[in-house]
């Protein structure tokens, strides 16, 4: 089996902006991804967040779930879950110094299918505002309403994003 | 202590001085609309709010020794009748206290 990534949007910020909405989910392929990288918060110590686009409209009902583990360069791991938020946390806690950024990989299932909750796994690394530390961060989440989803708008917990990479695949299998 | 009100105030005169923000939809940049600008002072209230009331967790999450060096603090402790451990975790919480 063999396969391909179709690059469906991609989005650079260089000046601050709210919010990066990527789209163009649907029912094309079975699973999409998103990359991000080089994230920085404007807001030193700011979270990313996701939430999911209905017809291009963000939900921000209380249904999203996650439970997430993060290995730290400074401290033990921590294990992070949360339910019924009004948003994912992809990145807690984002540092915005100099060579402190974020990078991830996130895939996204079931968001164009209207009869299953849209889920998400995540692996991630980053530098941690408070520590100044390395962040391995893998875990998962659920958007708790059966709807069909058409993308995802990522943003910062305060603040902008200062700058970043956002990219959104569509997965293609061939056999 | 603020109130979650207080905090939201804060937060809403925190977007009207930041104005005019901007968002990417597939990479088209463009101001946010009202009900973006709503949403987001609500978004920023309610991250404030969780700040102040649970950012203590996290805190505390990342002042704590590992695992490893909190057992060898205890064994240490059972050799020599010290109270390293106990002082290192009544120190994180006293640093991070509760709301």
């Amino acid at each position: 089996m063999a396969g391909s990534l179709i690059k469906i949007q991609e989005t650079t910020v260089s000046s601050a902006t709210a919010n990066v909405d990527l789209t163009g989910i649907d029912d094309t392929y079975d699973v999409y991804m998103v990359k991000l990288y080089n994230v920085v918060p404007s807001t030193d110590g700011a979270s990313l967040y996701c939430r999911v686009l209905e017809s291009g409209t963000a939900n921000t009902a209380a249904k999203y779930d996650w439970a997430d583990v993060y290995m730290r360069t400074n401290s033990s791991f921590a294990n992070e879950a949360q339910e019924n938020n009004t948003q994912w946390n992809w990145q807690p806690t984002l540092g915005s110094a100099s060579n402190e950024s974020g990078q991830g990989i996130v895939y996204l299932f079931n968001f164009s299918n209207a009869s299953e909750y849209s889920m998400f796994t995540k692996e991630m690394t980053y530098i941690r505002a408070d520590s100044s530390s390395l962040t391995g961060g893998q875990g998962g989440g659920v958007f708790t309403d059966a709807t069909n989803c058409n993308g995802v708008s990522i943003f910062m917990s305060s603040g902008n994003i200062a700058s970043g990479t956002f990219v959104l695949y569509g997965l293609k299998i061939t056999s | 202590m603020a109130t979650q009100e207080e905090l939201q105030e804060i937060a809403n005169q925190e977007i009207e001085d930041a104005k005019p923000l901007f968002k990417v939809v597939d990479n088209v940049r463009m101001e946010l609309s009202d009900d973006d600008y709503a949403q987001l002072k609500l978004d920023r209230g309610a991250a404030k709010w969780d700040a102040q009331q649970n950012g203590y967790k996290e805190a505390r999450q990342q002042a704590y020794g590992s695992i490893a060096e909190q057992l060898d603090m205890q064994y240490w402790d059972s050799v020599n009748g010290t109270t390293t451990w106990k002082d290192h975790i009544a120190q994180v919480k006293a640093d991070n206290p509760k709301p």
